[in-house]
């Protein structure tokens, strides 16, 4: 059950990411990084949260890899400009999972 | 998008989901999410170069990384006042992915030449 659970989840997760970014770019990938930090810190917060849930639902919602990919396309198109991505990605991201450890 | 992107795309999500949670349950947590992370990026460098699909770039190297999982990981310590372990976790993870990074893009670059 926990497989099927983390399969699906995983792959669902990913999707959602993939479309989202193909549509919308780096915006939509910060926005999914935010929502996913956010998501995790207020389950782990309130108790064990399920292996299907952090690992693969909202692990493969989120993506470290992706932002690389955001930040050296951004710096080649304007220098400095994949740097302010790379802070604002880590100052937001890591503010939402604190902002949920703090609610959850 | 053709019919076979998605698939290709969620096979490798639960590859590298698969893998960086088998990697978490093997090794410390903490250093095993340094490891996909970085490890992520030097394929993706190398994938985006290279000109490989959705299925390794948006698939396996995007589920292979997490963001939750480095965004919870800093602020925990950060709630713990471990402000110390907490910039070296994540001033680790920002140079690893940055030097990994370019290292991929170098070796597409050489592979294609």
């Amino acid at each position: 059950m926990t497989a099927i659970a983390f399969v699906v989840l995983a792959g669902t997760g990913a999707l959602v990411r993939w479309q989202t970014s193909a549509r919308y770019g780096p915006a939509a990938t910060l926005a999914v990084n935010i929502a996913g930090a956010f998501a995790l810190a207020v389950l782990h917060a309130s108790g064990e949260v399920p292996t299907a849930i952090a690992a693969g639902g909202l692990g493969a919602l989120t993506t470290v890899s992706s932002v690389a990919g955001q930040v050296a396309a951004a710096e080649a198109r304007h220098r400095g400009t994949g740097a302010a991505y790379a802070t604002l990605t880590l100052i937001t991201g890591i503010s939402a999972a604190w902002l949920g450890l703090q609610l959850g | 998008m053709t019919a076979r992107e998605p698939v290709g795309v969620v096979v490798g999500a639960i590859v590298g989901a698969g893998a960086r949670w088998a990697l978490g349950e093997v090794i410390d947590p903490d250093a095993a999410l340094l490891v996909v992370n970085v490890v992520g990026c030097l394929v993706i460098g190398w994938a985006l170069g290279a000109g490989h699909g959705a299925w390794l770039t948006a698939g396996l190297c995007g589920s292979l990384t997490s963001f939750s999982a480095l965004a919870l990981q800093i602020a925990v310590l950060l709630d713990g006042s471990s402000y110390g372990a907490a910039v070296g976790w994540l001033g680790a993870t920002v140079m690893g992915c940055g030097f990994a990074f370019a290292g991929g893009t170098h070796a597409a670059r050489l592979g294609t030449r």
